[in-house]
């Protein structure tokens, strides 16, 4: 007898190699068209090769960023469902979005006023905060971590978030509001490979209590004290999820703003193919995360060149109607 | 030997369990009954080890059960919940293998054992056939019967020979939910896996709430009455389920328990 686990390792690697395809791909497309033998000719130098420049310098950390984004947001986006046990859930739920949003639109308008500068720096900050919060307002009153006071100070969170950026908003002039709004839609447009060598760490950290929470998550699903009957430690398998979650979120969204849908439409199909494993569920999230995201930024660069469309939107102009789908299918004949 | 000793639970202000203790002789079966709110679940998640009493203390085989690792009390206590619900589409295997989980170390992978386990567990319950299906499009007796063999696959212990104790298996009333053909299907069930693990050599011992005093009588060995958080009788199913008993613990007249009593035929 085969175990089940064995039978998903095949879709695990075709996914790696369907992330490892699309980063080595999209770089090639866009305006300028480059030319693949004179990107990696070692004839010119490289201060005189534009194809090459233009490959490693501006495109390559661009799908770079997509594909550690994506892949990230889709990751976490796992853990939050198996968390809180609800498929419809998002790495944004718990509010964290909203709080890296709010801490970057503070430091987009106050930046000069602000002893530390970099608006990556500050929606860290404003998710970490954000987590914080959530984190005290859900252990308060009980042993473990209550999904349903999870939920609700999630929510409570996002909106107080939204009025805090509206009220930054207000305060601040036309071009400041214009690039808080362009951080908001979320926009992979990175300059070198500064942001994501800055967040990578984090997001390493996160990326270990990950594996290890795999086994957990498949045992939380049953509820908290089923899971616990099992010889799971609860606390501890919410803990780990809760936090790396967080941080790999918060890590995510420092580098290309809040990207929706991500985190959703990815694991949603994923389990589709793979099943419900966190295993194979993880993994596979993490590597077609990653080709989804650099796929729709290279749709985003293209479809109305020369302007470069931020990628938010073409993710939310995909998730959009996907979630209405899962949603309908949810309710209307869940056999 | 599982023991509880003047066991108290209360949330808030509402005392739910009062100085409960008992004895569970290792591969006897037993049956706790009470009227709703009575206490049996609470009583079932002590005895588990799930929720911690306020005063008192469970042993197994004088261990406490508080002192004891998680994953060493999951290995000889497995409990089945009155429903559950799975999150995610898992199939009937994969959740018959999270049975396994404390038996493997953190990042282990289940060997062939585990699968044997699993399979062998399924097989006993009757839902071997079952195994690639989505435990979410199963009928309700079949779900109950798969998260017995998840119960049974934990209490599994090929991967430890050594380990003589008899393993503990809770049912929070397992029949509840069920039609009159899964409660006679399950009945019937947890009596044939107790006489095959006597059969085995390591009897396992049942504890299991119910409403159901004709399948309290037919399976259990000894049966304890709750009322309002205490014992206010143990013994043999003939000697506590009596017309006086019931009417009392129910409040219900002793002209309408009558019928309610599985007949004794001497």
């Amino acid at each position: 007898m085969t175990s089940p686990l064995r039978r998903g390792v095949p879709w695990v690697s075709a996914s790696a190699g369907l992330a490892v395809l699309a980063i080595g791909i999209a770089p090639f497309i866009g305006q300028t068209p480059l030319e693949f033998g004179r990107v990696f000719s070692w004839a010119l130098p490289f201060a005189d090769n534009v194809d090459a420049q233009i490959f490693f310098l501006a495109r390559l950390p661009r799908s770079l960023a997509a594909a550690v984004v994506g892949g990230t947001l889709a990751a976490a986006g796992v853990v939050f469902q198996g968390l809180l046990r609800n498929p419809l859930a998002t790495p944004y739920t718990l509010g964290i979005s909203a709080g890296a949003s709010f801490g970057a639109m503070a430091a987009i308008t106050f930046g000069s006023l602000l002893p530390f500068g970099g608006v990556t720096g500050a929606s860290l900050a404003g998710a970490l905060l954000a987590v914080v919060v959530v984190y005290a307002l859900a252990s308060a009153r009980h042993s473990g971590l209550s999904t349903t006071v999870l939920l609700l100070a999630g929510v409570t969170m996002n909106s107080f978030f939204s009025a805090l950026i509206l009220f930054v908003q207000y305060l601040s002039d036309f071009t400041e509001t214009f690039r808080a709004l362009r951080w908001l839609m979320g926009d992979l447009d990175v300059a070198g490979y500064r942001p994501l060598v800055g967040a990578l760490p984090l997001i390493m950290v996160a990326l270990v209590g990950f594996v290890w929470l795999a086994r957990p998550l498949n045992l939380l699903s049953l509820g908290a004290d089923a899971a616990a009957t099992r010889g799971v430690d609860v606390r501890r398998a919410q803990r780990v999820a809760f936090f790396s979650g967080s941080l790999a979120t918060g890590a995510a969204v420092s580098v290309g703003g809040p990207i929706g849908f991500v985190g959703i439409i990815v694991p949603h199909l994923v389990r589709l193919i793979v099943g419900a494993d966190h295993r194979l569920v993880l993994p596979a999230s993490f590597f077609v995360g990653a080709a989804f995201l650099v796929v729709c930024d290279v749709v985003s660069r293209i479809v109305m060149a020369p302007l470069e469309l931020p990628v938010g939107i073409i993710t939310a102009l995909i998730g959009g109607p996907f979630f209405l789908w899962m949603l309908i299918r949810k309710t209307g004949g869940h056999a | 030997m599982l023991r509880a000793l003047d066991i108290t639970v209360a949330f808030g202000a509402k005392c739910v369990l009062d100085r409960v203790s008992l004895r569970v002789a290792p591969g006897t079966l037993v049956g706790i009954l009470g009227p709703n709110g009575s206490g049996k679940t609470t009583l079932l998640r002590v005895l588990a080890g799930t929720l911690a009493p306020h005063t008192g203390q469970v042993t197994l085989d004088g261990q406490s059960l508080s002192r004891l690792d998680r994953r060493a009390v999951a290995r000889r206590v497995a409990v089945v919940p009155q429903d559950t619900h799975l999150a995610f589409d898992y199939t009937v295997m994969e959740v018959a293998l999270m049975g396994r989980y404390p038996h493997l170390g953190p990042f282990e992978v289940e060997g062939p054992a585990d699968l044997a386990a699993a399979a062998d567990a399924l097989k006993a319950t009757g839902t071997l056939n079952l195994s690639e299906r989505a435990y979410q499009t199963l009928s309700g007796g079949e779900k109950q019967r798969v998260v017995i063999a998840a119960a049974l696959s934990q209490l599994d212990r090929r991967s430890a020979p050594e380990d003589r104790s008899s393993p503990l298996l809770v049912l929070d009333e397992p029949t509840a939910a069920l039609d009159l053909r899964y409660q006679v299907e399950v009945a019937a069930l947890i009596g044939r896996l107790h006489s095959a693990s006597v059969t085995a050599g390591t009897p396992l011992t049942v504890v299991l709430s119910t409403h159901d005093l004709h399948f309290a009588s037919a399976v259990c060995h000894t049966v304890i009455l709750l009322s309002e958080g205490r014992v206010v009788a143990q013994g043999s199913p003939a000697d506590v389920l009596t017309v006086d008993a019931l009417s009392t613990v129910y409040g219900i007249s002793p002209e309408l328990a009558a019928p309610l009593l599985p007949r004794v035929h001497a």
